[in-house]
């Protein structure tokens, strides 16, 4: 599908990341992305500590089977994409990228008046991994009655 | 091993919370959660609000996973969980709704959140996710408390023989826990309305004021007999407008006492006060500390909260039993100086002098007091034949009229009227006028 313009700008703003997965007994696991990128309108990165989620790499590594949230802390606006990723391992530019990511989640957060020792449990960029994903579905996941919905596309595909 | 009641702040709802679920054709789903519920030690329970997915998979498939995130120092927990039931009524079920109907009304969406459901998980196995920093807990509360604080208090507490030192000893033992903001609301369970009786820590006691039941944080412990509590409301919308300075003059105009509140308060508890399962008033107690009210210091509220509404109902039990006192000889010497007393029957309001001292059952049993003293002379009285005055008429009174008293007599007090009313021993008390009476009963 092709991503709406809405949706790209969001996924690469301070917002959380969070990344389901599942092995090969259909059990699901969870895991955090430090970072996003758009690759084309069908394809995003996302950037994963192997080191901190190493079920949610092994398993995109195992079937690919992604999705994935992205939440903005300061009003919950949120939307899950989904699709199938594959793995490669990160280069200086994508660690570069992450940082900026890191950097501005920082400033959000504590723009939010959360103290930054709440939150770096959460960030690290060791065996930083990126999963490539080819979204198929995206839906709005904002809590309310549109929870669930499809994501409007700017083009139908 | 990591148990589930070692993650305590965990199930605060600080921080969301997540949960992944997998389609039958092996496509995961993840939602944010408002609330994880610790059921038991080998249990937990999610609100149901808005996840038809979450819902559908998981009755496709049982397997589920959850991420908890430390209120207190951000660790993360894995959980991997298996879907046992999910519950739409039920003790569970009311516990749950009833602290979203809290978290919703305390920040101005009441009604907005709405329980569908609590779905219960067997929890398999706790992981503690790696974190890249050693994880650091500045919260300013500690996490546990010293169980001979609570002892004292609870002791102190049952000691008292009085309605106005038992709520005293309440107060003390909060304040000796760390809570310094704390108010203690008398329940009518007939009007279904609570009405301010002590307070500690504020600018303006708001002694008088009343909320109903099932109105914000206080009224939905007091209607549902249970302990609801925020412990963070940065996280959310604040109803900072409900907080605005107000007079003597907005009270004269409205009738209306403006309860006592704490406009930076982070965390707040409501726990009712239940003796022999009645409901006897609401402890409210508020801090600007994120993470104040640990289920630890919970239970200490709960448990004094209790005490006191136990020696609360003896104090009534035991105040009929006065003997009637001699009316008083000497009449103390009074000023000539007229007092302008009006009554409203309509809705019991009084004013002296004009200013606004109180309405409902305390200013009937004023107006009542009153009317005696102009009648027949009279400033003594016992709350034996409080109760059986017919003109009152209050089928409950007699549950809670040494608490009523109370509350009137530290309102006359508050306002420095030239009206007072004074404790004379058990089950007595005695006006103390300044002055001459004039009395005017309207509509």
């Amino acid at each position: 599908m092709r991503l709406s313009e809405e949706i790209k700008r969001f996924v690469v703003s301070p917002v959380m990341i969070i990344v389901g997965t599942r092995d090969g007994a259909n059990r699901p696991s969870i895991g955090r992305a430090v970072g996003a990128r758009i690759v084309d309108d069908e394809n995003i990165e996302l950037f994963i500590s192997a080191w901190q989620w190493p079920e949610t790499t092994s398993n995109l590594a195992a079937n690919g089977q992604a999705a994935i949230t992205f939440s903005r802390p300061a009003d919950y606006v949120s939307y899950q994409l989904k699709g199938a990723a594959c793995l490669r391992p990160a280069e200086q530019e994508d660690l570069e990228q992450s940082r900026r990511y890191q950097a501005m989640l920082y400033a959000h957060f504590s723009g939010l008046g959360h103290p930054a020792h709440l939150v770096s449990p959460f960030i690290t960029e060791r065996e930083l991994t990126v999963a490539r994903v080819f979204v198929k579905e995206a839906y709005v996941q904002t809590p309310g009655p549109k929870a669930g919905t499809a994501a409007g596309e700017d083009v139908a595909s | 091993m990591i148990r589930l009641r070692d993650l305590d702040d965990c199930f605060e709802g600080v921080i969301p919370s997540i949960i992944a679920t997998v389609a039958a054709d092996g496509t995961p789903n993840i939602s944010y959660l408002s609330h994880v519920v610790l059921v038991d030690d080998a249990h937990v329970a999610i609100s149901n609000q808005f996840l038809a997915k979450t819902a559908a998979n998981m009755r496709a498939n049982p397997q589920a996973s959850l991420l908890l995130v430390s209120a207190r120092d951000g660790g993360q927990y894995r959980l991997d969980v298996t879907w046992v039931t999910s519950r739409d009524e039920g003790e569970l079920f009311d516990r749950v709704s009833d602290q979203l109907r809290a978290s919703s009304a305390q920040v101005g969406l009441a009604g907005v959140m709405r329980l569908k459901a609590v779905d219960i998980f067997q929890v398999n196995a706790i992981v503690a996710v790696a974190s890249p920093v050693e994880t650091i807990d500045t919260s300013d509360v500690p996490s546990t408390l010293d169980l001979t604080v609570l002892g004292r208090a609870m002791s102190a507490i049952s000691a008292q023989s009085g309605t106005e030192q038992a709520l005293g000893a309440l107060l003390d033992g909060c304040e000796d826990l760390g809570f310094s903001q704390v108010v203690v609301l008398l329940g009518d369970n007939v009007r279904r309305l609570l009405t301010t009786v002590a307070s500690r820590g504020y600018d303006r006691s708001g002694i008088g004021s009343e909320i109903a039941f099932d109105d914000g944080l206080i009224g939905i412990a007091a209607g549902s007999k249970r302990p609801v509590k925020i412990n963070d409301m940065s996280r959310v919308l604040r109803m900072g407008a409900a907080i605005e300075a107000t007079s003597d003059s907005d009270e004269d105009r409205t009738r209306t006492i403006v309860l006592p509140s704490l406009p930076d308060a982070i965390s707040q508890i409501a726990m009712p006060l239940l003796a022999q399962g009645t409901l006897r008033g609401v402890l409210f107690v508020e801090s600007r500390d994120r993470l104040a009210f640990t289920t630890t210091h919970e239970t200490a509220l709960e448990m004094m909260a209790n005490q006191c509404a136990l020696a609360l109902a003896l104090c009534e039990a035991l105040a009929p039993e006065a003997e009637p006192v001699a009316a008083s000889a000497a009449h103390q010497q009074r000023g000539n100086r007229a007092i302008q007393i009006s009554h409203h029957t309509y809705d019991d309001s009084v004013f002296i002098d004009n200013a606004y001292v109180i309405k409902g059952v305390a200013g009937r049993l004023l107006a009542y007091m009153l009317d005696a003293y102009i009648s027949e002379g009279r400033r003594d009285f016992t709350n034996r034949e409080i109760r059986l005055a017919e003109t009152l008429r209050l089928p409950d009174i007699k549950d809670n009229l040494e608490t009523r008293l109370l509350l009137l007599r530290r309102r006359l007090d508050e306002k420095n009227l030239p009206v007072r009313l004074i404790h004379a021993g058990r089950g007595q008390v005695t006006l103390a006028i300044d002055g001459m009476p004039v009395f005017s009963h309207t509509g």
